[in-house]
C-alpha cells in the first residue's frame, strides 16, 4: 500500500447530497466516505437508485440545481471542493479530474468532426498552440486510446464511428489535459461484450501509463472485478462495504453484497436456481428506519429494523455496515 | 408424425436504409436476417446471443410473424405461416406471446394493469367479463404481485414489476410459445435473479417454450438447454447449451465466452477479441468474422461457411470447426468454495 | 400555483365571463341590440355604458350579444374541423403508402394556400350568413387538424406497446381505438381549443373586412369596423368589442395550452 503519510489523491468525508428540504427532504447520498489513492482503481458498485451516479457529480462540482451537498468534504490532494465557487471548480474539472459516461454519443456534438471537438478540449487548457500543433495532439491522443489510422479517423464524424470507438474518444478527451483522477460512469454499459473488454483494457493500461487514479461507477460485479483494486458497494444512498476486490469477492460480509454475487448467473457453475434477493430498492423518499437493506435480507433480525448500522472493521480496511456480520449462524 | 413447434427455414429479411438527408431511394440495404434456419420445441428453451446489429431482435419479430419475411418458409407446428395475413394470424396469436425488453415502453401507459392483462382474453374472446376478472387476479398472483395492483397504472410499478406485468399479459390467454426478446436486460442485477427465476418456473410449471433472447451470455446459459450464437444476420453456432460451453467449435463463440466478466476477482487472461464490430451495412466477404478472427485463412476471406454438423446437434459455420485447438472448458467445479459462497449458501437456507 | 394552472384558471374564467355575459344578455340589458334609437353616438354614460352607434344602437348590450354569436361560431366550426380533419388524420397516419401519401398532398395544397386568404374567397363567392361562415370556417381549418393528428398517430405508433398489441393479437381498429386514440385525444382536445380561438378571430377579421355576418347581426368584427369612422366621438365603438374579442380568443388560447 501507498505511504500513510502521503495524503490520499481523494478523500471524501461524510458527504451528503440533498434535494428538497423539510419533510421532503431526500438524501440521495447520505454519508458517504470514499479515498482513493495515487494510480489505484476504485470500484463503486450499485443499483438504480444506490446515489453511485449523485455521489460521481457531487465529486465533479455538477450537482443538479435541484440539490445541493448538505455536509461533507471532498478534498482533492488536500483542497476541499465541496465549497468551492463554480468559476475554480471549473479549472479543477478537466484538469485535474475527468469524466466519462455511458453513452458517448450524446457527449459528442454530431456537427463537428471529433478532430475539432478535441482540439477544443486541448485550447481550453493550452491558448498558445497553434492550430497544427493542436491538431498533431489530437491525432497523438487518438494514438494513445489505440484507434488505428488516427490520421484518418481525426476528421470523422461521430456517426461515422462505431460505439466502442466513440467511448475511446470520450476517453481521449478526457485525457488532453493529463488528469491525476478519471471519474468513469459506467463507460462500458451500452457496448458489447466484445467491445467492453477491450475498452476496460484500454482503461487499464492507460492508467498503467499516465498514473492517474480512477473512480469506476457500475452496477456490474463481473466489470469491477476486472478493473478495481479497491471496491465500495453502495445501496440506498449508503456505503454498505467496502474493501479491496479481494475482501469483496473472496470475503463479503454484507448481506446484500452477498446477495448480489449470488445473483448473478455464472459461466463456471451450474445452479438449478439462483439466488435472489426479494423486493426491490427502496425509493429515496421512503427509507426503512433501520438498518436500510432490512427488509430485504435474509439473516435480519428486530434490532436490524431499530437502528442503522455504521461500518466496522473486518480486517484491514475491509469495513462493512452490518450488525449480523460475520454471519455464522441462520437467523430465525 | 411430430412436428417441431417453430421451425424458420432459410429465413431471409432485409431492411432499406435511407442515406442520411437524401431520401428516396439510393438507401443501402440492411440484411438483418440471412438465411437462417432453426427449430425450436416443445417445452424447450433455446437462446438466442449476440452482440447489437447481429439480427436477433429481428429473428425475435419474424418468428412471430410481427415482421414478414423476404425468403424463407416459417412453420408452426408443423403448419406453414409465412404468408398467413395479419387477419389470419391472429387466431393462432393465442398460442404464441412475446415479452420484451424495455416493460415500460411495452405497457400502454393510459391503461391499468388490469385492462392490460385482460386484453389478450378480449382480444381472442375468451371467457366472459367476471370470469376474466378472475383470470386477471389468478395471473397477478402467479407473476407475484397482488390484485390490488389491479387498478393501477404501470407508470406506478419498479421496473421489475413492471416485467411482471408483461409476463403476466402474455401468460393470459395459455399460449405455447415465448419469445421473450432481452426480457432482463433493462433490470437490475437483482431483480435479472427474481425474473429468471420466475420464467423458469413458469416454464416447468406450464410447459411453455421460451425463444430467449440476450446479449447475456451467463443469463442465457443458465436458462437455455439449446443456444444459437448469432453475428451479423447468420448463426455462426448451434448447438445444446453444455455442449457449447465445454467445447465451443466458432471462434466467435470462443470470443464471446471470453468476453463475460466473472464476478470471482480473478482478473482475465488474455484480450479475447480484436477489432471492432463491422457495420451491418458493409458485412466482410467470405467469412463474416474473418476480420477478428485469430485463425482466418485464405479459404475464410474467399467462402462464406456454411453451418456443419457436428453431432448431438451441434452445427458450427466455420471452416476449421473441426480442427480449433481444444480450450480449457471453465473449471465447473472449484476445490474449496470461498467464505462469501458459504455465506450466500446459509442466506439462501435462511430463505427457504 | 404552478403556470399551468394559472393559466387554465385564467383561461375558464375568460371563457365562463364571456359565456355568462352571451347567456344573460337579456337581463344584464334593458335594450333590444337591434333597435335604432334617436341617441345617435352618444359617449359612454350610465344608461349607456359603451354609449351609442351611429343608428343609436347600445354598444353594451350589441357586445353582449355578439358573445351568443361568437360563442355559436367559435364550436361550431371546431366541430367541423373534428368531424373531417380527425378521421382523416387517423387515416393517413395509420395506413401506409397511397392512402398517406394521397390524404397528405391533399393537406399540404390546403395549407400552401393561406387560410385567410381562402375564406375570403370563398366567402365573397357564397355570401355572407351564419351557416356560411361556420362552414368557411371549418373548410379553412380542417387540414391543420388532420396533419396534427395524422403526426400524433404516425409517432405513437412506432411506440413499443403498439407492436405489443400486435403481438397480443388486436385487430388494428382495437390498436386505434384502444391504444393509440387514448394517447393521442389530448392533444386533439388542446388543438380543438386552440381551433375554436382561431375561428372566432377569424370570423372577426372577416367581419371587420366585411365578409362576415350581414347586418343587423351583433357581429364583434363588424362593429369594431363600423366604430373606426367615429372613433372620436365615442372610442367605444371600436374598442368594446374589440376587447371582446380579444378576451375570448384568449381564454379558448389559454385553455387549449393547458391540456396536456
Amino acid at each position: 500500500m501507498t505511504d500513510p503519510k502521503t495524503p490520499p489523491l481523494l478523500q471524501v468525508e461524510d458527504l451528503r447530497v440533498s434535494f428538497g428540504a423539510g419533510a421532503h427532504e431526500t438524501r440521495a447520498v447520505d454519508g458517504i466516505g470514499l479515498t482513493v489513492e495515487r494510480g489505484r482503481t476504485h470500484g463503486i458498485v450499485g443499483e438504480s437508485g444506490s446515489g453511485k451516479s449523485m455521489l460521481s457529480l457531487a465529486i465533479m462540482g455538477l450537482v443538479p440545481d435541484s440539490g445541493r451537498i448538505a455536509s461533507g468534504r471532498i478534498r482533492l490532494g488536500g483542497r476541499d471542493l465541496a465549497g468551492l465557487p463554480y468559476r475554480e471548480m471549473q479549472a479543477i474539472r478537466g484538469k485535474r479530474i475527468a469524466m466519462i459516461f455511458q453513452e458517448p454519443m450524446t457527449s459528442l456534438n454530431p456537427l463537428y468532426t471529433i478532430g475539432r471537438q478535441l482540439s477544443e478540449a486541448i485550447r481550453a487548457h493550452d491558448r498558445r498552440a497553434s492550430a497544427r500543433e493542436i491538431r498533431n495532439r489530437a491525432i497523438e491522443l487518438l494514438r494513445r486510446v489505440r484507434i488505428p489510422s488516427p490520421e484518418r479517423r481525426v476528421d470523422d464524424y461521430p456517426h461515422q464511428m462505431s460505439g466502442g470507438m466513440r467511448q475511446r474518444v470520450m476517453i481521449a478527451m478526457a485525457l488532453s489535459c493529463g488528469p491525476e483522477l478519471l471519474i468513469a460512469d459506467e463507460p462500458t454499459t451500452a457496448l458489447d461484450v466484445t467491445v467492453q473488454v477491450q475498452i476496460l483494457d484500454l482503461l487499464r493500461e492507460l492508467q498503467d501509463e499516465t498514473g492517474m487514479a480512477m473512480i469506476f461507477i457500475t452496477h456490474d460485479l463481473g466489470v469491477v472485478a476486472a478493473v478495481a483494486d479497491e471496491v465500495s458497494v453502495m445501496y440506498a444512498g449508503r456505503v454498505v462495504e467496502t474493501g479491496t476486490a479481494r475482501n469483496i469477492f473472496e470475503d463479503a460480509q454484507h448481506p446484500y453484497t452477498l446477495g448480489l454475487l449470488g445473483s448473478r448467473p455464472r459461466l463456471d457453475r451450474n445452479l438449478h436456481r439462483l439466488p435472489t434477493i426479494e423486493g426491490a430498492v427502496p425509493p429515496p423518499f421512503d427509507l426503512p428506519p433501520g438498518c436500510r437493506f432490512e427488509p430485504r435480507c435474509a439473516f435480519a433480525t428486530p434490532d436490524c429494523a431499530a437502528a442503522c448500522p455504521g461500518l466496522r472493521p473486518f480486517g484491514g480496511n475491509h469495513l462493512a455496515a452490518c450488525f449480523r456480520a460475520p454471519v455464522k449462524e441462520i437467523a430465525r | 408424425m411430430s412436428h417441431h413447434l417453430l421451425e424458420l427455414e432459410n429465413v431471409t429479411r432485409q431492411f432499406q436504409v435511407s442515406a442520411g438527408l437524401s431520401r428516396g431511394r439510393g438507401g443501402a440495404v440492411v440484411r438483418a436476417v440471412d438465411n437462417v434456419s432453426l427449430t425450436l420445441e416443445k417445452g424447450e428453451t433455446l437462446g438466442l446471443v449476440g452482440e447489437s446489429g447481429c439480427g436477433k431482435s429481428t429473428l425475435a419479430r419474424l418468428a412471430l410473424k410481427l415482421l414478414d419475411p423476404d425468403a424463407g418458409t416459417i412453420r408452426y407446428n408443423g403448419q406453414d405461416i409465412t404468408d398467413r395475413s395479419r387477419s389470419t394470424m391472429r387466431p393462432l396469436r393465442r398460442r404464441m406471446q412475446m415479452i420484451f425488453q424495455d416493460p415500460s415502453a411495452s405497457l400502454n401507459p393510459r391503461m391499468t394493469v388490469g385492462e392490460l392483462i385482460e386484453e389478450p382474453l378480449i382480444v381472442h374472446e375468451i371467457g366472459n367479463r367476471a370470469s376474466r376478472r378472475a383470470r386477471v387476479s389468478e395471473l397477478l398472483s402467479l407473476v407475484g404481485l397482488s390484485d390490488y395492483h389491479a387498478s393501477r397504472q404501470p407508470h406506478q410499478f419498479s421496473g421489475g414489476q413492471r416485467q411482471r406485468i408483461g409476463i403476466a399479459r402474455a401468460l393470459a390467454v395459455n399460449p405455447e410459445l415465448i419469445v421473450c426478446d432481452e426480457p432482463v436486460s433493462a433490470l437490475d442485477v437483482s431483480i435479472q435473479a427474481q425474473i429468471v427465476n420466475l420464467m423458469q418456473d413458469l416454464q416447468t410449471g406450464l410447459g411453455l417454450s421460451y425463444l430467449f433472447i440476450a446479449h447475456d451470455l451467463a443469463v442465457v446459459k443458465h436458462i437455455a438447454d439449446r443456444i444459437a450464437v448469432m453475428y451479423l444476420g447468420k448463426i455462426m453456432e448451434i448447438g445444446p447449451a453444455d455442449r457449447l460451453f465445454e467445447n465451443p467449435r466458432h471462434p466467435y463463440t470462443r470470443t464471446l465466452i471470453a468476453s463475460v466478466l466473472s464476478p470471482d476477482g480473478k482478473r482475465r487472461q488474455a484480450a479475447p477479441a480484436t477489432g471492432d464490430l463491422p457495420s451491418p451495412l458493409a458485412v466482410p466477404e467470405g467469412c463474416r468474422f474473418h476480420p477478428r478472427c485469430p485463425h482466418a485463412t485464405d479459404l475464410c476471406r474467399r467462402l462464406d461457411p456454411a453451418l456443419q454438423e457436428l453431432g448431438e446437434g451441434h452445427q458450427s459455420a466455420c471452416h476449421h470447426a473441426a480442427s480449433l485447438p481444444t480450450i480449457a472448458p471453465p473449471e465447473a467445479k472449484r476445490q474449496q468454495p470461498t467464505p462469501a459462497e458459504r455465506r450466500m449458501g446459509l442466506a439462501i437456507q435462511a430463505r427457504s | 400555483m404552478t403556470a399551468v394552472t394559472l393559466r387554465r384558471i385564467t383561461g375558464l374564467t375568460l371563457i365562463a365571463f364571456v359565456a355568462l355575459a352571451g347567456i344573460f344578455a337579456p337581463w344584464l340589458s334593458a335594450f333590444d341590440p337591434n333597435a335604432s334609437g334617436y341617441d345617435i353616438l352618444y359617449p359612454a354614460s350610465a344608461e349607456h355604458p359603451f354609449g351609442t352607434d351611429d343608428l343609436g344602437r347600445d354598444v353594451f348590450t350589441r357586445v353582449l350579444y355578439g358573445a351568443r354569436i361568437s360563442l355559436v361560431i367559435g364550436p361550431a366550426a371546431a366541430l367541423i374541423v373534428a368531424l373531417i380533419g380527425i378521421p382523416i388524420g387517423l387515416v393517413a397516419g395509420y395506413a401506409h403508402g397511397r392512402a398517406d401519401q394521397m390524404i397528405v398532398q391533399v393537406i399540404d395544397l390546403f395549407i400552401a394556400i393561406p387560410a385567410f386568404v381562402l375564406a375570403l374567397i370563398v366567402m365573397a363567392m357564397i355570401g355572407a350568413s351564419l351557416p356560411n361562415l361556420v362552414f368557411v370556417l371549418g373548410l379553412v381549418m380542417w387540414p391543420e387538424m388532420a396533419r396534427l393528428v395524422r403526426g400524433q398517430v404516425k409517432s405513437v405508433r412506432e411506440r413499443l406497446y403498439i407492436e405489443a398489441a400486435d403481438a397480443i393479437g388486436c385487430s388494428r381498429t382495437r390498436i386505434l381505438a384502444r391504444h393509440i386514440w387514448p394517447n393521442i385525444m389530448h392533444t386533439i382536445a388542446a388543438q380543438l381549443a386552440i381551433t375554436v380561438s382561431t375561428a372566432i378571430f377569424t370570423a372577426a377579421s372577416l367581419g371587420f373586412l366585411g365578409l362576415g355576418l350581414p347586418p343587423p347581426a351583433a357581429d364583434w368584427g363588424g362593429m369594431v369596423q363600423s366604430g373606426f369612422d367615429y372613433l372620436s366621438l365615442n372610442p367605444w365603438l371600436s374598442i368594446a368589442p374589440g376587447c371582446a374579442v380579444a378576451m375570448t380568443v384568449m381564454g379558448f388560447y389559454l385553455l387549449g395550452r393547458t391540456i396536456d
